[in-house]
């Protein structure tokens, strides 16, 4: 790789970004969930004990995690666009490429866990 | 290219030939070259699956009929917690560190990986752990818990010395895995030809990398749980006692968060395998290889967030189960990208269906039936009507299986010429592969049927009911003819061959650069370390093997007699550094026989003989640092071809050695945070934490604590800098500040619990508070033995302003121990406040 296509190219690590935003999302809105329930509710009152403001909490870290995600897409974009142009035979990055697949895996990974407290009502076992 | 007559070829030869040559004779078990480490973990970890592979025929004899009484039912017990045992610990993730080993250097066109003596270290750890624990089931003594080993049942009922077996015994395997990972790291990110940037990587390497970093945030979880489980045997702390506080469930978390990413630890690498045979067999390049590494790492992360998915009948909120039962299912998204990649790949080609393909194309099918199945299991309601049932026996062999054994048979196919030189009977490859994909299917299949009738796992008989008769006679016929398959395998690999001749050099006209390797193969792994700029250069790259062999590319001699490879940059692999690696020696051996020691002893409560090995694997593992690592040139620059000069020593972030520590302690602070999830998990499930009337361990010890292990810290730093600056009084009286400091923090952090009368087996807030002490005291002893072996180091000579690798290493793992100190004081101190 030439110095111009170097200075175009991510940083490895980047490819941790999506997938941990994910990561942090889930376990977020998990344990904002168990430790909710285990606190408010107990085995007899888990059916009376209703999760409606667990919901918005989990739609704000959705925000904030899309958004995340949205960040390293463009970084990714910008670089995919560019890197070919200074690589032998016009080869994309494949760093900037993975992570924007990652990014489309991990916005939909966080879509799917963000439903989930859309379909319970409350705390029950 | 520079030009060398033949005579010079020839003598550079002899001297690679001479300096990588493996040690023979008695000296043959003090070999580090990775061709040989490699080839006993391949027949370490084979003979443990024909180990595991006897326990399950026991297990569907038993079963063959109803009201059997082949096996007893304590007996049975043994059998099936071994067979899992055996097969996940010694068989699967090994067999993952065994063909890493081997490969990586070669797909890599290095000489070695960065630190072979660990592999062997790694190596011989596994080994002894795992004769350990098979040979517990000959003295009635094998663990009888389920290889989950789920309290109270291995804590308060089974009270023999089976479950610290399996505690001592497969912690000390875990190491072992560890140990390889930060090798495999290090190696896949550093040891990469000139030319080979992360995008032109074999495929495989990207799932070692992956694997590798998932085996050091999920073992350690494993660890923690360990510690807590051991302490609870065998001095009675309380971790899952709920009479005193504790909590079962604890110890399935923590198991599971290991347990569920150790699913993809051990399909990853096969479909790795998958990925450079089918390309070979398809003779076109993978198709879609950036979504093969999506899938590789997308798979790698979401593993992670799976573990309650084993959890469904624990009780959990319904809306906790159902965060984990989306997460199983989005994971179905990149595996089934890795499989259309691999179906693509076939389509586009022209496809030779020769064995190593055949299985690769059973390892599709069957595994494609055990992600089904995995699917309907992460749904919750359905998991409930089949947990704990043969249906998941069934589930979890096709997914093991088919996306474990069946592509590691066919890879065994496919790089046997590279282990021996010769090809293994086609023939015979074809007739085993029928016998074990009927075998399976015949096996496994009815197995769902008895899971649906509702026949329990894990229980040694059953009454003659409708139906399961017949079914389980099926499977038990079943299983002896994958039996018969696998002895095809074993046999072809064991049977004597030296009138089969040797294969052509590259066989299978593979495009990688393993494939270089001649016939009969050398020790030196490539004979010149190449420019690369494709991904299949044997394909792509012209006149690349000649150029090679000819020696017109780097490190082409060992003209000192040094075992030599090239480090590279990690994203662009521009080459930094000619790593000079140490060569055979008994010392892994030897360190991996003490520390096996300790815990082989301490499984029977010997202290005193655990201490002593401790001792001996401490004096070892020292001998073995100071006369082979951070040595210092005689000239401190090379020139390795090309006209290209590079230096030998390099320290801090630039040495390789910097970055094991880097990860080692990724892998240490993971454990760390386990055990203070285990804190914060008490204060979840109980009302009032800490318990009311505990005074905890007050706030003025905890202080005094944190002020003497961050000056120690501060301390280290300085004296690191004062070596840079050649000041020797300052770097001495720095160390010795720094050393006392840490013993005194030692002394303040324990001071603080017992101080306050805190009684480890009273309470669980009390053992989780000790332990979190126990582990920054545990970790403080080290600390202080590096800082007296650095000042060592200088005093001799041996570590100079210029060459400060130990210094440097040493204050990356006080960096991490100061976050560990600070962060355990924190939540001892500080959290019991707050509630």
């Amino acid at each position: 790789m030439n110095d111009a296509a170097q200075k175009h190219d991510l940083p490895l690590w980047l490819l941790a970004v999506p997938v941990a935003a994910w990561g942090l999302h889930f376990l977020a809105s998990y344990v904002l969930a168990a430790v909710y329930c285990a606190k408010k509710s107990t085995v007899d009152t888990a059916l009376s004990t209703p999760i409606g403001p667990l919901r918005g909490w989990i739609l704000l870290f959705l925000v904030v995690t899309l958004a995340v995600i949205g960040i390293a897409a463009w970084q990714a974009a910008r670089v995919r666009g560019r890197s070919s142009e200074h690589r032998t035979g016009g080869q994309k990055s494949v760093v900037a490429s993975v992570l924007l697949l990652l990014c489309a895996l991990s916005s939909a990974a966080t879509i799917f866990i963000t439903a989930v407290p859309f379909a319970f009502g409350d705390c029950r076992q | 290219m520079s030009s060398t007559s033949d005579e010079t070829r020839r003598q550079q030869e002899v001297r690679l030939r001479a300096t990588w040559a493996a040690p023979k004779g008695w000296r043959y078990f003090s070999a580090v070259n990775n061709t040989v480490v490699g080839v006993w973990y391949l027949t370490g970890t084979f003979l443990f699956l024909l180990f595991g592979g006897v326990l399950a025929l026991l297990i569907r004899t038993q079963l063959a009929v109803p009201d059997n009484d082949f096996l007893s039912a304590d007996l049975y017990n043994q059998v099936f917690t071994l067979h899992g045992s055996v097969m996940m610990f010694l068989f699967a993730v090994p067999l993952f560190e065994a063909f890493a080993i081997l490969l990586l250097p070669q797909l890599l066109a290095a000489r070695d990986l960065p630190f072979p003596r660990l592999s062997a270290y790694g190596f011989f750890c596994f080994a002894i752990g795992g004769i350990f624990v098979c040979g517990s089931i000959f003295f009635d003594a094998a663990p009888r818990g389920g290889w989950f080993m789920y309290p109270p049942l291995t804590t308060a009922i089974q009270q023999d010395v089976g479950a610290d077996i399996w505690l001592l015994g497969l912690s000390f395997i875990e190491i072992a895995s560890i140990a390889a990972a930060v090798e495999l790291i290090v190696g896949a990110l550093k040891c990469r030809p000139p030319g080979m940037r992360l995008g032109l990587m074999p495929l495989f390497s990207w799932y070692v990398l992956v694997v590798s970093i998932m085996i050091l945030f999920a073992f350690p979880p494993l660890i923690a749980g360990d510690i807590m489980m051991e302490l609870e045997r065998a001095f009675d702390w309380p971790f899952f006692d709920p009479e005193r506080g504790g909590d079962p469930l604890l110890w399935q978390h923590l198991f599971w968060i290991f347990g569920h990413p150790e699913v993809y630890i051990i399909f990853l690498p096969a479909m790795g395998l998958l990925a450079m045979i089918i390309p070979t067999f398809a003779q076109r390049k993978a198709v879609a290889y950036n979504w093969i590494v999506l899938s590789a790492v997308g798979i790698g992360f979401l593993s992670f967030g799976l573990w309650v998915h084993h959890m469904f009948a624990s009780g959990l909120p319904a809306i906790s189960l159902g965060f984990f039962s989306a997460a199983s299912e989005v994971i179905a998204i990149p595996t089934g990208i890795q499989i259309f990649a691999f179906i693509a790949t076939v389509l586009a080609g022209r496809l030779i269906f020769s064995v190593p393909m055949l299985y690769a194309a059973g390892a599709l099918a069957i595994f494609v039936i055990g992600g089904l199945t995995g699917v309907m299991v992460a749904i919750v309601p359905f998991d409930w009507q089949v947990h704990d049932s043969h249906f998941v026996v069934a589930h979890l062999h096709y997914t093991l299986i088919g996306g474990m054994l069946f592509p590691v048979i066919g890879a065994i196919y496919y790089y046997y010429p590279l282990i021996k030189s010769r090809r293994l009977s086609e023939k015979n490859g074809r007739v085993a592969f029928w016998f074990l994909f009927i075998g399976f299917n015949v096996t496994f299949l009815p197995m769902h049927m008895t899971g649906l009738l509702g026949m329990p796992r894990r229980v040694f008989t059953y009454g003659s009911i409708d139906g399961l008769d017949t079914l389980n006679l099926v499977s038990t016929i079943g299983a002896f003819v994958i039996a018969a398959g696998v002895l095809l395998v074993a046999l072809d690999l064991f049977r004597p061959k030296s009138a089969v001749p040797f294969s052509p050099r590259n066989p299978w006209n593979a495009g990688t650069l393993e494939w270089l390797q001649r016939m009969p193969g050398e020790n030196w792994g490539v004979r010149s370390v190449p420019l690369v700029s494709t991904r299949y250069p044997l394909w792509e790259q012209e006149n690349f093997v000649a150029d090679i062999d000819a020696g017109r590319f780097y490190l082409p001699d060992a003209e000192e007699g040094k075992r030599e490879t090239i480090v590279s940059t990690v994203a662009d692999a521009r080459p930094l550094q000619c790593l000079r690696v140490p060569g055979p020696s008994f010392m892994p051996m030897l360190a991996a026989f003490f520390t096996g020691g300790v815990f082989v002893v301490a499984t029977f409560h010997w202290w005193w003989t655990a201490l002593l090995l401790g001792v001996a694997a401490l004096l070892v593992i020292l001998a073995w640092l100071w006369t082979g690592t951070a040595l210092i040139p005689r000239e401190p620059r090379k020139n390795v071809g090309l006209g290209l000069t590079l230096p030998v020593y390099r320290s801090g972030s630039a040495s390789v050695s910097w970055w094991a520590i880097l990860i080692t302690m990724l892998a240490d602070l993971t454990a760390f945070a386990s055990l203070v999830f285990g804190y914060f998990f008490f204060w979840t499930v109980h009302e009032e934490f800490p318990p009311a009337g505990n005074p905890g361990p007050g706030l003025a010890w905890p202080l005094a604590a944190a002020a003497l292990i961050t000056t120690s810290w501060l301390l280290t730093c300085l004296a690191r800098n004062r070596n840079r600056a050649d000041h020797a009084s300052g770097f001495y009286v720095s160390l010795a500040l720094a050393a006392t400091g840490a013993l005194a923090g030692a002394g303040a952090l324990l001071a603080g619990p017992l101080e306050h009368g805190m009684q480890p087996t009273a309470h669980a807030y009390d053992a989780i508070v000790w332990l979190l002490v126990a582990w920054v005291g545990v970790h403080l002893v080290p600390a202080v033995i590096m800082q007296f072996y650095c000042a060592a180091r200088r005093l001799a000579g041996r570590m100079t302003p210029g060459c400060d690798i130990d210094i440097c290493n040493v204050t990356l793992y006080w960096h991490f121990l100061f976050i560990t100190a600070i962060a355990t004081i924190a939540i001892i101190a500080f959290f019991p406040l707050l509630t």
